[in-house]
C-alpha cells in the first residue's frame, strides 16, 4: 500500500518545475514536503492527482497508475492551495457533491467541523474569505476518508487560533482513522510536531528523503565568541552561520567533537535544519 | 480500466438539468402568454407565431459547453474522478439533457397544438415543421413528433458538444493564440469556401441530401456531434487542469 513516484519530470516552456523525482509514500505515516516558494511542492501534488501530466516517469498508487484511473485517483484526496469548485456553488452543495463521490465521505463528521470552524454551509464558495476558503477545503479534506490525504499549503490564510485547531483536529483524525498524510507548507516551524517523515524539495529535485528524527540525528548547532565558533567549525560540514555582534552560531551535520570550553551546542529544530539547509545549497 | 461513470454523470447532468429547467419555464411561460393573448386580446385581429423556439435551448446549450465543461472537470477530478471518466460522462449527459429538453419541448408543442383550434390566430412550429413541412401544417402527427424530437436532440447535441470545443480550444491556447485565433475566425468561413472551390469541393450536394429528410439532418447532426467530441478529448487529454483563479 503506496504512492510510488518515479522519475517524475515536468517542464514549464523553459523552466525545469521537476527533475527526475523519485518517492515513495508509504502506509499510515505522516510526510512533510518542504520547500521554497517555486520549488515544485504544487506540481508534484497535482501530478500526483492527474491534473498535470509530467514530461516523464510515472506515479502508481498501490500499483496502479494515476492516469485516467479512477480506482487509484479515488483513493487520493487532494486539499489544493485553490478552489476547484464551482465559484458559485454553495458549501452545503460541495459537501453533497463530495458525498456523491466519495461513498466513506463523512457527511456529519464535516457539518460538525462546519460547526467547530464557525464555517457557514449557506454561503456561497466564492463569498468565503481566504481564511475561510481554507477551512472549507480542510473540512473536505479531514471528512473524505481516503486512504492518502495531501494537503497543499493547508493553513493559507488561518488565523493561530484555526491553524492550531486544524492541527488539533488533524491529529486526532489521524489516531482514530489512520491514513498516509502529506502536507505541504511553508509553516515549517508549526508542522514540524506532526511530521514523521520530511521530504526537502529544491528546484524541483528532492535533496533529503528521510524520518525526521534520522534527519536532524546528526545536525547541531554550536554558539559562541567568533574566534571559537570559527576554530571548532573548521574541517567540518557547515551548514550555515548567523553572526551577531561578536557572538557566532554556526548549523553543523556530522559527528560532533568534544566541545572546547566557551561554547554552547544545541540541538536544531526541523525548521533550522531547513533554513541551513537551504543556505548550503544557496552558496553552490 | 473501470470507468467510475455513475457518479460524475449524476453531478453533471443534475446541475445542467436545474439550469435548463428554468429556460424551460421561461419558453412556457412565454407560450402561455402569446396564447392567452391570443385567446383574450387578438383573437380574429392578429395572428401569433412562435416558431424556432429549440434555437434557444441550442444557445442555451452552447454556453452551457463552454462554461460546464472546464468546472466540470475541476470538480470531477477535485473528487477522484479522471478526465477520461469526466469527459465520457458529460458526452452522455449533453446526449441526455438534450434527449429530455428535446422531449419536453416536443410535449409542450403537441400540448399548446391540440389546444389551440384554427380560429385562435396562434401558430406554433418547431425546427422540424420550419424546415420539412414548410411550417404550414398546423398540428403534427405522432410519427412527426417523434421526428421533431429526434432533430431537436441532434441540434442541442451538436450545439452541447461545439461549445465544449470552443472553451476547451481556449483553454489550450496560449495569449498569443487566442488572439491570432480569434482574428482568425471571421475570415475562416471565406477562407474554406475559397479553398474548397480552389480544390473542387462542393457542399450544394451535401446540402440537398440533408434537406430531403429529417433523418439526414439527424445523421450529420449527430456525426459532427461526435466528431466534434473526438476532437475535444483530444483538446482535453493532456490539458493542465488547473482552479478558475490560478
Amino acid at each position: 500500500m503506496s504512492i510510488e513516484i518515479k522519475n517524475i519530470s515536468k517542464n514549464f516552456g523553459g523552466t525545469c518545475a521537476l527533475d527526475r523525482v523519485t518517492l515513495s509514500l508509504g502506509d499510515n505515516k505522516i510526510y512533510g514536503l518542504l520547500g521554497n516558494n517555486g520549488a515544485g511542492k504544487s506540481t508534484l501534488l497535482s501530478i500526483l492527482t492527474n491534473r498535470l501530466y509530467p514530461g516523464g516517469g510515472s506515479v502508481t498508487v498501490d500499483g496502479q497508475p494515476v492516469a485516467n484511473n479512477d480506482q487509484a485517483l479515488g483513493k487520493i484526496f487532494l486539499v489544493s492551495e485553490k478552489n476547484m469548485f464551482p465559484d458559485d456553488m454553495r458549501v452545503k452543495s460541495a459537501l453533497d457533491a463530495v458525498a456523491h463521490f466519495y461513498p466513506a465521505f463523512d457527511r456529519a463528521y464535516a457539518e460538525k467541523l462546519a460547526d467547530k470552524f464557525r464555517l457557514d454551509t449557506k454561503q456561497k464558495i466564492k463569498a468565503l474569505s481566504t481564511g475561510y476558503g481554507s477551512i472549507f477545503r480542510l473540512i473536505l479534506g479531514l471528512s473524505v476518508n481516503t486512504p492518502y490525504l495531501l494537503f497543499d499549503e493547508p493553513v493559507l490564510g488561518l488565523d493561530a487560533r484555526h491553524r492550531d485547531m486544524f492541527y488539533r483536529t488533524l491529529m486526532e483524525k489521524y489516531t482514530e482513522k489512520p491514513c498516509t498524510v502529506l502536507i505541504s507548507t511553508h509553516l515549517i516551524a508549526e508542522a514540524a510536531e506532526l511530521i514523521e517523515h520530511a521530504v526537502i524539495i529544491r528546484n524541483g529535485r528532492i535533496l533529503r528523503d528521510c524520518p525526521g528524527e534520522e534527519l536532524l540525528s546528526g545536525a547541531y548547532a554550536v554558539s559562541g565568541p567568533s574566534a571559537l565558533v570559527d576554530s571548532y567549525i573548521e574541517g567540518k560540514r557547515v551548514l550555515s552561520i548567523n553572526t551577531v555582534g561578536g557572538l557566532k552560531t554556526a548549523a553543523l551535520q556530522g559527528e560532533r567533537d568534544a566541545l572546547p570550553a566557551g561554547l554552547e551546542v544545541s540541538r536544531i529544530n526541523l525548521q533550522d535544519y531547513f533554513i541551513s539547509l537551504m543556505e548550503e545549497e544557496d552558496k553552490k | 480500466m473501470k470507468m467510475n461513470l455513475r457518479p460524475a454523470f449524476r453531478y453533471q447532468f443534475g446541475s445542467s438539468l436545474r439550469s435548463a429547467v428554468i429556460i424551460l419555464l421561461i419558453i412556457l411561460a412565454i407560450f402561455v402568454f402569446l396564447a392567452v393573448g391570443t385567446f383574450y386580446i387578438a383573437v380574429g385581429a392578429v395572428e401569433m407565431r412562435f416558431t424556432g423556439y429549440s434555437i434557444s435551448f441550442a444557445i442555451f446549450l452552447f454556453v452551457m459547453g463552454i462554461v460546464g465543461v472546464r468546472s466540470d472537470m475541476r470538480l470531477c477530478l477535485q473528487c477522484g474522478v479522471s478526465r477520461r471518466t469526466a469527459f465520457v460522462s458529460g458526452f452522455l449527459a449533453t446526449l441526455c439533457l438534450s434527449f429530455v429538453l428535446a422531449l419536453s419541448l416536443e410535449l409542450l408543442t403537441a400540448l399548446v397544438q391540440l389546444w389551440m383550434r384554427a380560429d385562435y390566430h396562434f401558430f406554433s412550429a418547431d425546427l422540424y415543421q420550419i424546415l420539412y413541412l414548410s411550417g404550414s401544417q398546423a398540428r403534427l402527427t405522432a410519427g412527426q413528433h417523434v421526428i421533431s424530437v429526434l432533430v431537436n436532440t441532434s441540434t442541442l447535441f451538436a450545439s452541447g458538444l461545439l461549445g465544449n470545443f470552443f472553451s476547451l480550444l481556449y483553454w489550450r491556447l496560449n495569449k498569443a493564440l487566442t488572439v491570432l485565433v480569434s482574428l482568425a475566425f471571421p475570415v475562416l468561413p471565406s477562407a474554406v469556401s475559397w479553398l474548397m472551390y480552389r480544390i473542387g469541393v462542393n457542399l450544394k450536394p451535401f446540402i440537398d441530401w440533408v434537406a430531403v429528410s429529417p433523418f439526414n439532418f439527424v445523421l450529420s447532426f449527430m456525426l459532427g456531434g461526435i466528431v466534434c467530441a473526438g476532437i475535444n478529448w483530444l483538446l482535453l487529454r493532456r490539458a493542465d487542469i488547473r482552479s478558475a483563479a490560478a
